[in-house]
């Protein structure tokens, strides 16, 4: 698998004397049923033990929540559990996925279409987050985590020393998102965290494939937590404009649309380029 | 004042700005030596140039053309639908083609 990463513009700007800046590492697992990937500017030795610590924290949400196969989650969504007779843990994420269903006035919702309980995206997001603070407590500063398209990440890629001109530690870390017009193509790309410690998420949620009219093709939202903008942009996607605006206002999120008819349309926090 | 906007406040008071999306609150407008990339809640200049042929239905929204999304850096990360290994793979190496800008 393979990965865009190392910047030698960053390499050359290191002065005589300094210690090497580890170069870019990234590895990559299955788990959830998608690809999850590990990118960080570390000794590749000491990546493969971060990326045990997050294979660990993906297992284990397997495990917790029955994902998979004959698992609880699979079995809800397929209607052949019913929520009331399921583990306490899912009825607690149920709860959790309510209370944002409560919060997009609707427009986010824990059921399919058909009306099967589908926690798979909390889930996810779930174990993301888990991951994001794993590697806290590791005490390591720059990383990214990304799983099924939803990306968390602290602090930069390429890091540097603070200094009084730059105190964010280094270069962001830049995310592409793909066309969704062209899938092997992006409509856009941005620049995400540069501090370390605080985390920046970014999630995509597309109309493709659901067998009903959304209000967007595509949407992006940028926040501070994965679990808050993967549902968001699940929300917006089916509730339009108006869960955007209340998105935005409440929650302080950015989002990118990508209308049916190609037209870009973004919220004034979204990163635009200014013009060269 | 939280510590998110306590690091924006001291950090745009110096001049600087961070260089990633962050969230939280709005930090001062981007001085003349502020990289391109702008923060949460400040409009970049050259906005007014996005093409306006649709009036967009929510009042948060402003059309926007791709090259206004676009940058020339590499990206390391990537978000969307569909996000298998072939896929991963495959718009990794889209991203590196700068033909896509």
């Amino acid at each position: 698998m393979s990965m865009a990463g190392t910047d030698p513009q960053w390499v050359s700007d290191e002065e005589p004397g300094d210690p090497p800046v580890p170069r870019l590492a990234n590895r990559a697992f299955e788990a959830l049923g998608t690809v999850v990937s590990i990118s960080a500017p570390m000794d590749p030795d000491e990546l493969d033990a971060a990326v045990q610590t997050v294979r660990r924290v993906f297992a284990e949400t397997e495990e917790y929540f029955g994902v998979g196969g004959r698992g609880s989650v699979e079995g809800l969504r397929r209607g052949e559990i019913e929520l009331r007779y399921s583990h306490h843990r899912l009825r607690a994420l149920y709860e959790q996925a309510i209370s944002w269903r409560n919060a997009t006035e609707g427009a986010f919702s824990p059921h399919t279409p058909t009306g099967p309980v589908d926690l798979r995206g909390l889930v996810k997001g779930w174990a993301i987050a888990h991951a994001g603070q794993a590697l806290m407590d590791l005490e390591l500063p720059h990383w990214s985590v990304t799983a099924g398209g939803d990306v968390l990440c602290s602090g930069s890629p390429f890091p540097a020393e603070p200094t009084g001109s730059d105190p964010f530690y280094g270069r962001h870390w830049r995310a592409g998102i793909t066309d969704p017009f062209d899938p092997s193509a992006l409509v856009a790309d941005v620049p995400l965290a540069g501090t370390p410690g605080f985390t920046a998420a970014l999630a995509t949620s597309s109309g493709h494939g659901y067998g009903r009219s959304n209000a967007y093709l595509q949407v992006s939202v940028l926040a501070e937590d994965i679990v808050t903008a993967d549902v968001l942009s699940k929300a917006i996607l089916a509730g339009g404009s108006s869960t955007l605006d209340s998105a935005v206002r409440e929650f302080g999120v950015a989002v990118l649309v990508s209308g049916h008819d190609g037209e870009l349309l973004a919220s004034a926090g979204w990163p635009l380029q200014l013009p060269a | 004042m939280n510590i998110r906007q306590a690091i924006f406040a001291s950090v745009a008071s110096a001049g600087v700005l961070a260089s990633g999306w962050l969230g939280g609150t709005a930090p001062a407008a981007p001085s003349a030596s502020a990289p391109t990339t702008h923060r949460l809640g400040s409009a970049p200049t050259g906005t007014s140039t996005a093409t306006q042929r649709l009036a967009p239905a929510s009042a948060a929204l402003t059309t926007v053309r791709r090259g206004q999304l676009r940058g020339t850096e590499p990206v390391q990360l990537l978000s969307g639908p569909g996000y298998t290994a072939a896929a991963y793979d495959l718009t990794q190496q889209a991203a590196l083609d700068t033909s896509l800008a």
